[in-house]
């Protein structure tokens, strides 16, 4: 048996690799840590200039103002009605697109598609927005202009609160699909062949043997994912509203999200304790549905992270 | 032992050929391959075309793939004109460099010590770090604290931040740990200590995940604009080439509110759709260089992201 060595001893010990941690430790503290204990301004009408001592503690009371606040349920509904479409539209795109890779035999070819799906994952939500514009601004957009060539009048695209619900799935599709299968992908090429070749034997069409061999196979997966879907349920895609419609208020009443109103609340308005607040009210939310997902996850067959 | 090299040799052989669905499925997936390929590809060529478009002929006939003449001028007006962009491409490529540089440096020695087995305590190291992953102060705390350091108008706040990445930290320390234990044990008989085998043994064997992460963080920072946008207020001198890139097509594309607008000076009115057009490629450009290049190394930190502890 090893002797116990005294803290001190371990650390003059592995002084050298305890230097090299250092860093991370004195880094995290600072910039993740640290703000965990600025939480606190939640509860207080927090005044920057004044720091905590200077500013009241008012118990829940931003809770109360939050959940009363005109805009806000508006927002949770936004949150989570994109989420909900985006669960169902842009969940599934990468576990289909890999499959459908999976069944390219050319080699080239297959490399070659792979590698331009990747593309749009390689750019921010600031060129995409700039692409987008490029299809769909008012006076130039290729879009607008094709249609006007075919008769059509465009839509005015920027303040059709209507139909940016629909822009805000389709880029996440268009920008994450491809990378976002890689991981199944790799799923795929992990699956045991002489699985397909007995089911083949056994008469098993292609067809049958993806839905009854690959996709069953991908379902662990497929559930760890979801899992993590799950917890940003009630998380907007900052980068990608704020990119897009930024302070494009006309959108606001079908893509303003819980994300962007923190922003704006917090560094535009100046008020830190609601933006807080609204930060800890997500967060919590968020910790839940994790816990339920993998929860049911559990219950279902052992799929669960932990 | 002849049959059975003949056994696997038929069994490769048929691994390279897996039974391949109907043929009129294979034409329909191809087809749909190459309409997705187009779909992914068509924005950044429209904006390459563009880009390269006279300005009176987007004016009178708006942006399309087939103009009747190219020209160069949209790039030399954007350079020319004004040193703002020759000064945020400056800016984002000195960014680039120095965050690359400085969180994979101290980061990797971060991970490199918690991959080690026998070092105390590196479980509950591991796990301080792993909590930062799941929970986070949030926006405003973190925004409060970066500006509490006195960071904000100066580069810092743009990377000292960013200095621990966590995941990546947590990828490369799975890296580490995969790696055999010999080489360190032999290093030390030889009298080196935990520095130079980290430098001279560890690093150079691990290539694959040290490119991967710079792959993933020169990227990172090569698209920052958030941060940015939140720090670099009243100095303009250090915004970046997609900061830039949001002020000109957020002032037209979309509404202005009426404060913005207000605040805008002449030289701050947006530039002409062709010239902001080659803007858009002078930041996609070094991305669409580079990436392919770099597919196999983000596929291998993909998966070894993936492995559990």
């Amino acid at each position: 048996m090893r002797p116990h060595k005294s803290f001190i001893q371990n650390i003059v010990k592995y002084r050298y690799l305890y230097l090299m941690v250092l860093p991370t430790i004195v880094c995290l503290l600072i910039f993740n840590y640290y703000p965990l204990w600025g939480l606190r301004m939640a509860f207080y009408t927090y005044y920057p200039t004044k720091g905590f001592s200077g500013s009241p503690f008012v118990g829940l009371q931003n809770f109360v103002t939050l959940f009363n606040m005109a805009d806000f349920g508006k927002q949770v509904y936004n949150t989570i009605i994109i989420n909900i479409y985006k669960l169902i539209l842009s969940f599934p795109a990468p576990i289909i697109f890999a499959i459908l890779i999976a069944e390219v035999r050319q080699r080239h070819f297959k490399r070659a598609v792979q590698t331009i799906s990747y593309l749009p994952h390689f750019v921010s939500w600031i060129v995409v927005n700039a692409l987008l514009y490029a299809l769909i601004n008012g006076n130039y957009g290729t879009i607008n202009i094709a249609m006007q060539s075919m008769g059509m009048t465009p839509p005015k695209w920027y303040v059709r609160p209507d139909l940016w619900r629909a822009i805000l799935i389709i880029t996440e599709v268009w920008k994450n699909v491809g990378f976002g299968s890689i991981l199944y992908l790799a799923a795929i090429a992990n699956i045991n062949q002489e699985m397909y070749e007995a089911a083949a034997i056994d008469g098993a069409s292609r067809f049958q043997q993806i839905f009854r061999i690959m996709l069953p196979c991908l379902v662990p997966t497929i559930i760890v994912m979801l899992i993590m879907q799950m917890g940003g349920m009630m998380r907007g895609n900052f980068q990608q509203v704020f990119a897009l419609v930024g302070s494009n208020t006309p959108l606001y009443s079908t893509v303003d999200v819980l994300d962007t109103s923190i922003y704006r609340l917090g560094l535009e308005k100046n008020q830190f304790s609601l933006g807080t607040a609204m930060g800890i009210f997500q967060s919590a939310i968020s910790f839940v549905l994790v816990m339920i997902t993998n929860k049911i996850a559990n219950k279902v067959g052992e799929y669960g992270i932990w | 032992m002849v049959n059975k090299a003949a056994a696997v040799h038929r069994r490769k052989s048929k691994w390279q050929e897996p039974i391949a669905a109907s043929r009129p499925f294979r034409v329909f997936n191809t087809l749909l391959m190459i309409l997705l390929t187009l779909l992914f590809l068509i924005p950044f060529l429209l904006v390459a075309i563009a880009s390269f478009t006279p300005e009176i002929e987007i004016a009178a006939k708006g942006f399309q793939f087939f103009p009747s003449e190219l020209t160069l001028y949209n790039y030399k007006y954007l350079f020319g004109a004004s040193d703002k962009f020759v000064r945020a491409l400056f800016v984002t490529i000195f960014l680039t460099l120095i965050g690359t540089t400085n969180t994979l440096f101290f980061t990797s020695l971060g991970a490199y010590a918690l991959s080690r087995k026998y070092l105390p305590y590196r479980k509950g190291l591991t796990f301080f770090v792993y909590l930062t992953m799941l929970v986070s102060g949030g926006l405003i705390p973190s925004y409060m604290v970066v500006r509490n350091l006195g960071m904000v108008d100066t580069l810092f706040a743009l990377f000292v931040p960013g200095t621990i990445a966590t995941w990546n930290l947590i990828i490369m320390r799975n890296s580490f740990m995969m790696q055999p234990e010999s080489l360190e044990e032999s290093a030390k008989i030889d009298g080196a200590g935990d520095f130079t085998i980290f430098f001279r043994i560890i690093l150079p064997i691990s290539k694959p995940i040290i490119a991967t992460m710079i792959v993933y963080l020169a990227v990172g920072y090569w698209n920052e604009w958030f941060a940015p946008m939140l720090y670099i207020t009243r100095n303009k001198d250090m915004a970046t080439m997609q900061y830039l890139l949001r002020e000109i097509f957020q002032s037209t594309s979309q509404s202005l509110s009426s404060k913005q607008a207000m605040t805008m000076r002449a030289d701050q009115l947006p530039p002409s759709q062709s010239v902001k057009m080659a803007a858009v490629m002078v930041t996609v450009v070094p991305i669409l260089c580079v990436y392919p290049f770099l597919q196999k190394y983000f596929v291998h930190g993909i998966m070894i992201g993936a492995i559990k502890e």
